[in-house]
């Protein structure tokens, strides 16, 4: 969650680069609300069916302090036509990527993705 | 002449390296509490670290003069230094990305809601702008 509130935060140099911040965990509706309204900037789905997490191999069994599978946290880089550009999934779940990394990687990987 | 001071640590030796451990520990769960409070994102490898010297500057003290107190402190840091290094180097460790994403390939059809409950699909990823999607583990 520290994560999407550095997104929220920088949420101005992210559509400056004409990109837009999709989340996704695997609670319902119910959770995926507050967390819309906590970061009004970022797209939040709720993929509770799994549909998702599944089409993208994220979701990490038994990982959950109560036994049950939560998404490894993962980004995906996708142009604007619907091509993956970019997957990053850090080493421990204690490290995340900042926003300044992942704004490096978005202007070297997604750049030219207008021109394309 | 010796002042109060001296009188402490002739009378506790070892004292000040227990009580230096103890600080050390601390310390380094508070600097865990501080790195989470400025939301930075690396690995804290400073934390077990810093806990294993506490656990190393009691057992000195310890190994000065011993007390029940200085051993079940002892133990109860030496524990938890235990706790840490499980902790960073085993249980936060993340399987690698051997999903079925790549590079340069679309991304596959999928359907889920949004958090209205309104439906998004691999067609909403596409559009006018590129997107990050950002996976998260949730709220709790």
């Amino acid at each position: 969650m520290i994560e999407l509130g550095q997104l929220e935060k920088r949420h101005g140099d992210l559509e400056q680069r004409q990109t837009r911040v999709v989340v996704a965990s695997l609670e319902g509706t119910a959770d995926a609300a507050k967390t819309q309204s906590d970061f009004p900037h970022l797209l939040v789905l709720a993929d509770s069916d799994r549909h998702l997490a599944e089409a993208a191999g994220v979701i990490h069994r038994k990982s959950k302090f109560d036994g049950d599978d939560t998404s490894a946290p993962t980004t995906v880089l996708i142009d604007r036509h619907g091509v993956v550009r970019w997957i990053h999934r850090p080493e421990r779940n204690l490290a995340r990527l900042s926003v300044d990394e992942l704004l490096n990687a978005i202007d070297q990987n997604l750049g030219a993705s207008a021109s394309r | 002449m010796q002042t109060a001071a001296d009188n402490v640590v002739q009378n506790s030796p070892g004292r000040a390296l227990v009580l230096l451990g103890v600080a050390v520990c601390l310390l380094a769960l508070g600097a865990y509490a501080v790195q989470v409070w400025l939301a930075s994102f690396v690995t804290p490898w400073y934390w077990p670290i810093a806990g294993t010297v506490g656990v190393l500057l009691i057992l000195a003290g310890t190994w000065q003069a011993w007390s029940v107190w200085r051993i079940v402190g002892l133990v109860f840091f030496g524990l938890l230094a235990a706790g840490e290094w499980f902790y960073v180097a085993k249980l936060s460790l993340l399987p690698p990305y051997t999903g079925p994403l790549a590079v340069g390939q679309p991304f596959p059809a999928f359907a889920t809601a949004r958090a209205d409950g309104t439906a998004f699909t691999q067609q909403d990823v596409a559009g006018d702008r590129d997107a990050v999607l950002v996976f998260f583990r949730g709220r709790w």
